[in-house]
């Protein structure tokens, strides 16, 4: 086994996960290698100085500050839809000219379609005439389909060749546009 | 009245009993604020950043769902907030020069030591770990903080990170390798002058 396995093997002996062999292993090779017993020194003496990392306190309060962010946040929401409010308020549109408005554009969309007059009839007559013609041709592409002749499945051969043994033997030879019935088969078409 | 666990206090935090929240943050502030310090290098704004996590997970509550550790969750939202705080301290490092009035660790660990004799060594320590797990690459700095100071198993890293057991149980050795090299001669020096 290579010297980086046997490493990564070092490594993962504190955590308790090798197997049995994996175990026997390490302790094997660091009880016979002094390179592996070094390096098993160092990586232990490594791991346990990062225990000595920098280490930070909360500041007193933190609870009172983060209750104290989520009214502030609360607030900003509260704010931002009141705001909106008072600007739509403070605009210089007034509700009761915005409603007119609403309601004369309304009634015009409405006459324009029932006269069936405007910008967007002519649209809505050639979109009418393209789902039509599409509706059309989808029904003859089935139509067809529907009726296409049993003949026509031919080309893949009898359904049963048991039946084309009546008759004594017979040679038959099969092509997609070539297709020749053989004789003496004509009780069963 | 027995301790609830984790689950048992999102569960009430969900039906609106805010003050089980403040009983999540009580168990997990500080591990958060450690892990968020050792990872972005900066005592400056890691009370801040934690506020932020906890911010988060507050509002996305709701959409909690137990099959993970509540832990897990946790560490991912803080792993992100810390991924998002790096990217931005780089692009305006990018931008202009140092901050004048940035803290570093040297300056938490003189606040924290107890007495002069420990602060200079515990100050050296604090500060050579400190770059060198600002050294490693992102998930192996992720890996080895979680497995080292959050105790978490292979299982739960892969979760918060993303990505399989084995990735992380490489992202965990070569993580290791490399602070082995970084921080080898700051063992035998310790084995001389402290040992």
């Amino acid at each position: 086994m290579d010297r980086e396995r046997i490493n990564e093997l070092i490594l993962e002996y504190p955590d308790g996960e090798l197997t049995e062999s994996e175990r026997a292993l390490v302790e094997k090779s660091v009880a016979a290698s002094a390179e592996h017993a070094a390096f098993q020194r160092r990586a232990l003496s490594t791991w346990d100085l990062l225990a000595l990392a920098s280490r930070a306190e909360p500041r007193p309060g933190y609870i009172t500050d983060f209750w104290n962010s989520v009214a502030a946040e609360e607030e900003k929401g509260r704010e931002n839809f009141f705001g909106l409010l008072s600007f739509l308020r403070a605009s210089p549109l007034r509700w009761a000219s915005v409603a007119a408005m609403a309601v004369v554009l309304l009634v015009g969309v409405f006459t324009l379609n029932y006269y069936g007059v405007g910008p967007g009839a002519d649209f809505v007559a050639s979109l009418q005439g393209d789902i039509d013609r599409g509706t059309s041709a989808l029904l003859d592409v089935e139509r067809t389909l529907l009726e296409e002749p049993a003949s026509a499945l031919e080309v893949y051969g009898p359904w049963d060749s048991e039946l084309y043994t009546y008759g004594g033997s017979i040679e038959l030879e099969y092509g997609f546009n070539d297709l020749v019935r053989p004789a003496g088969l004509g009780s069963i078409y | 009245m027995h301790k609830l666990s984790d689950l048992e206090l999102v569960k009430k935090v969900q039906d609106g009993d805010d003050s089980a929240f403040s009983e999540l943050m009580h168990r997990h502030y500080g591990g958060i604020l450690n892990y968020i310090l050792r990872f972005t290098h900066n005592a400056n704004n890691s009370e801040d950043l934690t506020q932020d996590v906890f911010l988060r997970v507050y509002k996305s509550i709701g959409k909690y769902k137990p099959e993970a550790k509540f832990t897990t969750w946790l560490y991912k939202i803080a792993t992100n907030v810390c991924l998002t705080a790096v990217k931005n301290k780089r692009r305006h490092a990018e931008l202009s020069v140092d901050e004048p009035g940035e803290a570093s660790l040297d300056n938490l660990e003189a606040d924290h030591a107890t007495s002069p004799d420990n602060m200079s060594y515990r100050q050296e320590i604090g500060t050579a770990i400190s770059t060198a797990l600002g050294a490693l690459p992102e998930r192996e700095r992720i890996s080895i903080l979680l497995c080292k100071y959050e105790e978490m198993r292979y299982d739960e890293v892969a979760e918060v990170i993303g990505c399989s057991v084995g990735a992380v149980k490489a992202y965990v050795y070569r993580g290791r390798m490399k602070l082995i090299d970084i921080l080898g001669p700051l063992i035998e020096e310790e084995g001389k002058g402290y040992g």
